[in-house]
């Protein structure tokens, strides 16, 4: 029997359909990522299948029994689910070692030295034991949600639902999150997530669901929705957060906000420095170098630019396309130190597509 | 550095409060001191109406009297009120005012009792004091029968007996006969001495109730006093709680509107005014401090009064406090089932009681809801402000609770608690620590507030300073004592509530530590 079955699941709020129509099941052990824009009921979903939402229609069976029955006693199926919030909701009035403990004693009846026992033990395995005796605040966001996660586990849940828990982190704080996560994944835990985060998605997940308009649109390993997505839809979404797209235009080309989103681009990735660095030089001088010039003489060409991540942020390809236009501007003559700077970050990689180039750069 | 001076400088108030009060003990306790003899012949300051011209003149508060004093002395030259008898002879003493009206019973006792004021020789206007019955007491024409067979001498020793400086002698018969016509329910005043009054030990006293009880012993009826502020002595016998009510009250067309009178004595409105100077030394306000403290406290046991006063304002405020509290809590939970005609219902009390001065919550409750019920009157005040002080503290829990973050009860809820048990172990805490200060605040208040239960009838401390004032016609004394009190028992209860709080905090801390 599988841990988790949705079927046909729908919510409505009076003025939206976050859910129309969704229906999935989860095995013992799988790791499922439910990824998609914004607004397309992820978090509603998952909130669904604790009942912190209720549905309007439909069932959600864990274990078998169906959740939205109203005779189920909501309390113990709760105990079965972990939830990991986006803002963690660690009792304030609490230690972190209370945090755990006291949940252990008031629901599952443990004495007070198992349930200690028990929390030293998630603890470690979080690597917080140094801040048991603290209080919440006085722990950095990815701490904080750390703690989320132990107090979660010492319930003994058979499936873990994150619920973003990585959003309200500070950039530098969630790649602690991410390897508790990815550790988990690789005890077996089995786990549901909604999140942003592609690389994580990626590397951790057995499928992938993307959502969009309320409605499972696409399902597959990650290779499949990430590599080769066959709907229209997936692919502009995993376009969209794997990969940066510039379209220059010749009146009133912003070249100070081309170079800014495609730093915040880089951010977004956790794009090391260098790496980083090399991409907004090359980009700078083939900007002045070669289009600048070719925009002045020529109204109404344009030409876009794109960026992409190859594996863990290793390398990265940037490609020109100005197949809307019948010349070639990076013919053009460059000054010789503008050239040896491109050279000295990149290679050329031959153009798949006529009116296409693709350079590589590495570090 | 701040803590540390704020600190300091509690210690320095506490200190100095507590040696303030120290020493007004021991003065007053080992300090014996004769009394001194009232002489009888005087001379008034003033002697005619003419001499009154441009002097100030004094009266209780709405005592219409004013025009027929200007038809004799054209020439006021101000008239100022006051609340009580003793209140005006403490202006007229201390220089505040010239003279003061008052009726013949007042202005025999203090002639009595001060040498240094004396009875203007004119009198004003002629008065009849009389008890008030009901309307529905049928009994009244025995009592007027056996009232006109009482020799008008034995009344006249009765009146002289209470309007005397020897208190000594101020002893009330006992009712020793056996009561076959029944039982009587009288509404005396507590502080209108001489005619009606109460001693430390809650005795009734005064000529108004000697003289019942002489009818009643004649009649063979019980008397039950119930000793009340004036205020409340005709509305008392409106709503049926006593039959008769006694306290000097003088006959009115408009009081016989609501009460058939027993005229039982001729009075006059007079003026009192100083005696001559040559009679000694005028009252001083800080003067004699010693003997206001004992005359405050010593005499006739007064700090039994006091005591009492004390504990009722305790008992009032404690009880009314935590009954209030658990009602908040009621409240709270009620409202939580989200019902919107509950939220609604407990929205418009609130709004009722936030709208209603507190005193007339306490008479509406007294005088009509518990009119004819025998329940006790402190009772009633403990209801009273139960009822007034439960709104404002689900006020102040509610408020705290909305302020918590929904995420924890998510978080609780996401955890396997019940919505109910959520609430209670992880909501409430946190809110607590939000609520408790600002209810410690109120209930430092309703500390404060309960000195109006002396309008229900309830002898507490402020009404305990009022009746030994109305004793010893001394303002200064009773008045900072009260005021003594009053600070150290809001202090002392703000502290304890703290102190037990924290306890209880730290119990708990460990018992979830372990």
């Amino acid at each position: 029997m599988s841990i988790l079955e949705i079927k046909n699941l729908r919510k409505e709020f009076e003025n939206a359909v976050p859910l129309k129509n969704v229906s999935f099941t989860v095995e013992k052990g799988d790791v499922i990522s439910l990824i998609g824009p914004s607004g397309t009921g992820k978090s509603t979903l998952i909130r669904c299948i604790n009942r912190l939402e209720t549905p309007t229609s439909g069932e959600i069976l864990i274990d078998g029994v169906n959740i939205c029955a109203s005779d189920t006693d909501l309390s113990a199926l709760r105990r079965k689910v972990g939830m990991v919030f986006q803002s963690f909701n660690l009792f304030g009035h609490m230690t972190i070692l209370q945090n755990i403990v006291v949940p252990q004693i008031d629901l599952l009846g443990k004495s007070a030295e198992e349930a200690r026992e028990e929390a030293f033990r998630q603890l470690r395995r979080v690597g917080l034991e140094g801040k048991a005796k603290n209080r919440p605040d006085e722990l950095s966001g990815g701490q904080k949600q750390r703690a989320a996660i132990a107090r979660a586990l010492a319930m003994q849940p058979e499936i873990m639902l994150f619920d973003e828990p990585t959003s309200a982190l500070d950039p530098t704080m969630v790649s602690e999150v991410k390897n508790v996560m990815r550790s988990l994944a690789g005890e077996g835990m089995t786990m549901l997530i909604v999140t942003h985060e592609m690389q994580l998605a990626r590397d951790i997940s057995s499928r992938i669901l993307f959502l969009s308009d309320g409605e499972i649109c696409e399902e597959g390993t990650p290779e499949q929705i990430f590599e080769r997505p066959q709907k229209e839809q997936t692919r502009q979404f995993v376009m969209k957060v794997t990969s940066w797209q510039w379209n220059t235009k010749s009146d009133g080309t912003d070249f100070f906000g081309m170079m800014g989103s495609l730093e915040d681009f880089c951010r977004s990735r956790f794009m090391n420095r260098r790496l980083m660095n090399s991409c907004e030089i090359v980009l700078e001088e083939l900007y002045t170098g070669c289009l600048k010039p070719c925009i002045d003489e020529n109204d109404g060409m344009s030409v876009t630019f794109s960026l992409e991540t190859i594996g863990d942020n290793e390398s990265v390809t940037l490609t020109a396309d100005y197949t809307s236009i019948d010349f070639d501007p990076f013919e053009r003559e460059m000054d010789d130190v503008s050239k040896a700077i491109i050279k000295s970050k990149s290679h050329l990689l031959p153009a798949d597509e006529k009116n296409r180039r693709k350079w590589e750069i590495i570090i | 550095m701040g803590v540390m001076i704020l600190k300091k400088s509690r210690f320095y108030v506490f200190t100095a409060a507590w040696l303030v009060l120290a020493v007004l003990f021991l003065t007053a306790s080992v300090t014996v001191m004769a009394e001194g003899e009232a002489t009888a012949e005087r001379t008034p300051e003033y002697a005619s109406f003419e001499e009154l011209n441009g002097k100030t003149i004094s009266m209780l508060t709405g005592a219409p009297f004013e025009s027929l004093i200007s038809s004799k002395v054209p020439d006021v030259k101000e008239y100022t009120y006051y609340t009580s008898p003793s209140e005006l002879l403490m202006a007229l003493r201390t220089g505040k005012t010239d003279a003061f009206l008052n009726n013949t019973a007042i202005a025999d006792l203090y002639v009595n009792q001060y040498d240094d004021v004396a009875l203007f020789p004119e009198p004003l206007k002629e008065a009849v004091f009389g008890c008030g019955f009901s309307k529905n007491y049928k009994n009244l024409p025995e009592w007027e029968r056996a009232l006109a067979e009482i020799p008008a001498d034995d009344i006249e020793a009765v009146w002289n007996k209470w309007t005397s400086a020897d208190e000594s002698k101020k002893i009330m018969p006992k009712q020793t006969w056996k009561g076959k016509a029944g039982k009587i329910r009288v509404a005396v005043g507590d502080s209108m001495q001489p005619a009606a009054y109460i001693n430390a030990a809650g005795d009734v006293l005064g000529f108004e109730p000697e003289i019942l009880l002489m009818i009643a012993k004649k009649l063979d009826y019980k008397v039950e006093f119930i000793p009340m502020e004036f205020a409340a002595l005709i509305a008392s016998v409106e709503s049926g709680k006593a039959d008769v009510c006694a306290g000097s009250l003088i006959i009115t067309e408009e009081r016989q509107k609501v009460l058939n009178f027993l005229p039982y004595h001729e009075t006059a409105f007079v003026l009192i005014v100083r005696a001559e100077k040559s009679s000694g030394e005028g009252y001083s306000l800080f003067g004699g401090i010693t003997d206001k403290l004992r005359d405050t406290l010593i005499t006739d046991g007064r700090y039994r009064l006091i005591l009492s006063g004390m504990g009722t304002t305790v008992l009032v405020s404690l009880l009314s406090g935590v009954l209030g509290l658990l009602a908040a809590f009621g409240m709270v939970s009620l409202n939580r089932m989200k019902r919107r005609w509950i939220s609604r219902l407990i929205a418009a009390y609130c709004r009722v009681i936030a709208g209603l001065p507190v005193v007339v919550i306490l008479m509406l409750l007294y005088y009509v809801v518990f009119a004819s019920s025998d329940i006790s009157s402190t009772l009633v005040a403990v209801i009273g402000f139960t009822m007034i002080f439960a709104p404002k503290a689900y006020a102040l829990i509610s408020n705290a609770v909305d302020a918590i973050d929904r995420g924890q009860m998510e978080g609780a809820l996401a955890l396997g608690y019940t919505e109910k048990r959520a609430f209670r172990r992880i909501i409430l805490p946190q809110a607590r620590k939000i609520y408790f200060p600002l209810l410690k605040t109120q209930f430092s208040l309703l500390i404060k507030e309960t000195s109006v239960v002396g309008y229900i009838t309830v002898t507490d401390l402020t009404r305990a300073g009022d009746i030994i004032r109305g004793h010893t016609l001394e303002a200064f004394v009773p008045l900072l004592l009260i005021a003594l009190i009053y600070f150290f028992l809001t202090w002392g209860m703000a502290t304890a509530i703290e102190a037990g709080s924290r306890t209880v905090e730290k119990y708990m801390e460990k018992r979830t530590d372990k």
